[in-house]
């Protein structure tokens, strides 16, 4: 029998919230900048069953929750990286993904992707052959291949 | 008994934290369990001049005097949602609570749902219990901030449909087709409810709901278009007896019967339909629904409403600006029985007291700023203007003198909304 218990943090955790509050008093905001990130990876462990994805196939994945026997995850919401995107892949900003993942949760229609910050994203896809993650494309780490590709717009 | 403000403010302020984790457990033998939840915390002020309670969308209270000053109690919500999908093939097991404030102005918890769903196909899926009303675009997920740019759902659609769920069954079939979508949803079931009226609290039962809707969409757009139709009682004590007395008197008096006939004591049909249209491509937000309910009764009243609201993102802050409109077609001209009928003096009297619009005109503006740590904190700012002499708009408890303000009104909003 396999048994696990996790939980999962949807946004940042007590202590992002906290720190957003006492952000938000003080007037600072912390806004990722998606059109400074370059091209963006799809990426799988080697071995992974997946050879390429389209770009509807991935937007089924990660935006839809069509995630089948595979892990989609994301990066932090302060990853500029994410924001870049869902940005190109549902022209979608941060406020419309979070409108969107709060009507796929409580509709029952699908979860969002587990978030893990950069290590733990990377530790996991070393470690699981099913994950899928998104990446910036000019530093995919060893053992991880591309299967789709999101450029900048020009 | 209600809630004080700071009382309220002190549980989200222990709760929320708290509950900023969701929970998900996986188990070979027992399934997959997840607790999901969300929290809003909203401050209302209205300058109604002391005469009148401003309700917005939630559940219609009786009136407090809060939102005279500052009101933390009547758009306030937290909501918990357990999932549970057993070892079955397609089954799934979902309870939704929620605390909030009800139409008795007390903050209580209140199972919201609570059914059995199968999806025996990709596209189709089933469901029996306490389920979602499908009556509006949005009405599946009305309670959650985070869905939203306002502060609260928008009242000229919301405001008239106090009920969140229909006890009987729901299915939802969707097909995807390259970059598009079809949905249809339909229910069937019953609800009751009680809700403020113009002679006080009263209960409305609504039975053979039948329910439906077509939604037809693309990644940044989605259209919609749906409906329903029951048959509805009001129980009000006031309004069963001003009824049962002009019925004694109908059989000499077609008027007298006409208005007995506008205060029903026995079931009686409604219906609505309702459009709407979003899109969501960034920077630019827009979402609009109007909404259009029969009835030949005064107890409902047939009732006509749109809202508009655009937005547009710079970073974590999105301002927008929101406009709608609401009014009731039903017949509110005075009546009055013939000279010398038996006790008709004070019957017409008190049909025509009972005679209160409710149209309104409302332009407003706001902001949403995503926090970074998940929150989201909204300002908003509503002008809204009463548009007849018998109107009381969105307002209950109205003092002498505020039905038919002339003067517009200001209401201001804060919200912190988290979602876990």
């Amino acid at each position: 029998m396999c048994s696990r218990l996790r939980w999962t943090i949807s946004s940042d955790s007590l202590r992002g919230l906290l720190l957003a509050c006492l952000l938000a008093t003080c007037g600072d905001v912390v806004a990722a900048d998606p059109a400074a990130v370059g091209a963006i990876a799809v990426v799988v462990r080697n071995d992974s069953s997946i050879r390429l994805m389209t770009r509807d196939e991935v937007y089924a994945m990660f935006v839809l929750d069509r995630r089948g026997d595979f892990h989609p995850l994301d990066l932090p919401e302060s990853d500029p990286t994410r924001a870049a995107f869902y940005m190109r892949l549902a022209q979608k900003n941060l406020t419309m993904m979070r409108a969107l993942r709060s009507k796929l949760v409580f509709t029952g229609a699908g979860r969002p992707p587990q978030q893990l910050d950069m290590p733990a994203l990377i530790g996991r896809l070393a470690a699981d052959h099913t994950a899928v993650a998104y990446l910036p494309a000019s530093d995919l780490p060893a053992g991880t291949r591309s299967v789709a590709v999101l450029q900048p717009s020009p | 008994m209600a809630m004080q403000p700071h009382v309220l403010l002190l549980v989200c302020g222990i709760l929320c934290p708290l509950a900023t984790l969701a929970a998900e457990f996986v188990s070979e033998t027992a399934g997959e369990f997840r607790l999901n939840g969300f929290a809003t915390l909203v401050a209302t002020q209205a300058d109604s001049g002391g005469a009148a309670d401003y309700r917005s969308a939630n559940y219609l209270s009786a009136g407090s005097d809060r939102t005279r000053t500052w009101d933390f109690q009547n758009d306030s919500i937290l909501g918990l949602q357990a999932f549970w999908s057993p070892p079955v093939d397609g089954l799934t097991v979902v309870a939704q609570g929620v605390l909030a404030n009800d139409t008795h102005d007390d903050f209580k918890p209140r199972l919201d749902w609570l059914f059995v769903g199968w999806q025996p196909s990709d596209t189709l899926k089933l469901r029996a219990g306490r389920t979602p009303f499908p009556a509006m675009m949005d009405s599946e997920v009305r309670w959650l901030g985070h869905a939203r740019l306002t502060t609260t759902p928008q009242p000229e659609t919301y405001f008239h449909l106090p009920m969140t769920s229909l006890d009987g069954a729901s299915l939802r079939w969707r097909r995807d087709f390259d970059s598009h979508y079809l949905q249809l949803r339909a229910g069937a079931g019953q609800t009751d409810f009680d809700t403020a009226s113009r002679t006080g609290v009263t209960s409305v039962d609504l039975r053979r709901v039948t329910a439906g809707s077509i939604e037809f969409g693309g990644e940044v757009w989605r259209a919609y278009i749906g409906g329903f139709h029951g048959e509805a009682r009001v129980q009000s004590a006031p309004l069963a007896r001003l009824h049962d007395s002009l019925s004694a008197l109908a059989p000499g008096s077609p008027i007298a019967a006409e208005m007995a006939a506008a205060y029903p004591t026995d079931w009686f049909p409604v219906s609505q339909l309702s459009l709407g249209f979003e899109y969501l491509g960034a920077p630019w937000s827009f979402k609009t629904e109007a909404v259009r309910r029969s009835s030949d009764t005064l107890l409902i009243y047939a009732v006509r409403g749109w809202y508009a609201v655009g937005g547009y993102t710079i970073g974590a802050f999105t301002p927008f600006i929101t406009a709608g409109r609401q009014w009731q077609d039903s017949d509110l001209s005075p009546k009055q029985l013939p000279t010398g009928t038996p006790g008709g003096a004070a019957l017409s009297a008190f049909y025509n007291a009972t005679l209160i619009g409710l149209a309104q005109r409302r332009v407003g503006a706001g902001v949403r700023y995503d926090l970074p740590g998940g929150a989201a904190l909204k300002l908003q700012y509503d002008r809204l203007k009463l548009d007849e002499a018998n109107s009381r708009g969105m307002f209950v408890n109205p003092q002498p003198g505020f039905i038919g303000r002339t003067d517009p009104i200001n209401v201001l909003s804060l919200a912190l909304d988290y979602q876990f």
